[in-house]
């Protein structure tokens, strides 16, 4: 073939570079063909990450929402725990515990330390616990005397059933105000704190590690009230993560009345 | 000087496109749509629809514009991916190579170009005048400057017949220009 034929040099020469000039709207028009592409591209890792964060908020929150039914029992002891939660773990042990001690209390004159009451965490009931303080309250307020020794008072003046304080708050017997956190959560939902020990069984049926969790603060709030020293015995039974939520809104709880939130950490 | 720094703008503006920056592929678009207009012209006679070509051509450039390597000249890329896309939109007609012997697809030149000046008017219209055939075969071999070899795998047709093609374009052509001489230069 004739690699130099004149026709096709003819038209090359003229054809080659030739321009046509294009519809003045092509442009616009090709414009959100472009803008799909692109946004095709970046949409898709938009879509990534947007999805990634909104699995993480998710997760955070029903982590959160699962959370508080651990939480609630800490943060309101005694009173909504009955109610709330339904029983999901055996309570043998502990009913054995409650009954035990109900067996006990009568003879027993306590002079037991706060150590012994986290002993005996497993009978306590948070029900019976308020109200044996409401009859502490009571009994403060007939007699002002026998402050020193707050569980023997317990100890005789409690029924048989409700036996078991195991709040020393008495301490500040003199004191009309007396602080006493369950007294104030009761002052929220009063009718939870006359429920007879027919709740006690359901809050003992709770999950264990929920009332070691419960025990624990309760266990703190005694020392804290008590001003007696702070060992946290018990911090290797603890779940941790959920002390940490749920300490805290019991320390906003106490700190309007005594001023120490920092020992609780 | 100018030459160089045209140059950079061209390597910049494919840089930036790279980004997808909307800006430099509206510069580059400028640049290159006209030439590859008339490209696209040459095989896709109807203006309408060399500039869906010509979209969908600078489209698939936008978005391959990571595939192309500095070696090779860009308006050559340019100019490959416009040539296939007009390939692509002229493939569907089935009778695209028939043997096209027969002389009613003469075109008979009731308007000759008017202004004999234009020459590359009057070029461009002698190839719409091309049967389909002739004319890619033309535009392939001719101007863009593939070999009969490539345009047959192009095409998948026959190296034969892209030669045949070819010659037979090259004749009509030849006609119509010797017509033209004769028409405006007696």
């Amino acid at each position: 073939m004739s690699d130099k034929n004149p026709i096709d040099e003819h038209f090359k020469q003229h054809l080659q570079d030739a321009e046509v000039k294009p519809s003045s709207d092509l442009w616009s028009k090709m414009e959100p063909r472009l803008n799909n592409e692109r946004s095709n591209r970046k949409g898709w890792w938009i879509g990534i990450a947007a999805s990634i964060a909104f699995a993480a908020a998710v997760s955070s929150w029903m982590y959160d929402t699962y959370q508080d039914p651990d939480v609630l029992p800490g943060d309101t002891i005694g009173t909504e725990q009955p109610e709330t939660e339904t029983p999901t773990t055996p309570p043998s042990k502990e009913i054995n515990g409650l009954e035990l001690r109900n067996l006990h209390d009568p003879q027993e004159d306590r002079t037991e330390t706060i150590a012994n009451e986290e002993e005996d965490k497993g009978s306590r009931t948070e029900a019976p616990r308020t109200r044996s303080n409401t009859v502490d309250a009571r009994r403060t307020i007939a007699d002002g005397e026998e402050r020193p020794e707050q569980d023997e008072r317990l100890a005789t003046n409690t029924e048989g059933s409700n036996t078991r304080s195991s709040t020393p708050e008495p301490q500040e017997v003199g004191v009309k105000v007396r602080i006493n956190p369950r007294r104030y959560l009761a002052m929220a939902e009063p009718e939870e704190e006359q429920k007879p020990n027919t709740t006690a069984p359901k809050t003992q049926e709770s999950a264990p590690e929920r009332v070691e969790i419960t025990e624990y603060a309760e266990s703190q709030f005694n020392n804290l009230i008590s001003g007696e020293s702070l060992e946290a015995p018990k911090k290797d039974q603890i779940k941790w993560p959920a002390l940490s939520l749920n300490l805290s809104p019991i320390l906003q709880k106490f700190n309007p009345d005594n001023d120490n939130p920092s020992t609780e950490h | 000087m100018k030459l160089f720094q045209l140059n950079s703008t061209t390597e910049q503006l494919i840089e930036r496109c790279r980004d997808f920056d909307r800006k430099a592929q509206h510069d580059l678009y400028e640049r290159y749509a006209p030439k590859m207009l008339a490209v696209c012209i040459r095989y896709v006679k109807k203006k309408e629809e060399a500039e869906e070509v010509l979209m969908n051509g600078f489209i698939k450039i936008f978005n391959k514009i990571e595939d192309f390597n500095d070696e090779g000249s860009f308006e050559g890329w340019v100019r490959r991916i416009m040539v296939n896309e007009s390939l692509n939109h002229i493939r569907y007609r089935k009778n695209l190579f028939v043997e096209t012997d027969e002389e009613e697809s003469w075109p008979e030149p009731q308007h000759a170009p008017l202004e004999s000046k234009e020459t590359t008017t009057a070029l461009m219209q002698m190839i719409d005048e091309l049967p389909i055939g002739y004319r890619t075969v033309f535009n392939l071999f001719a101007i863009e400057g593939y070999g009969h070899k490539e345009i047959a795998d192009m095409l998948e047709i026959d190296e034969k017949t892209s030669r045949s093609q070819l010659s037979r374009a090259r004749k009509q052509l030849q006609e119509r220009i010797t017509e033209a001489k004769y028409l405006y230069q007696p």
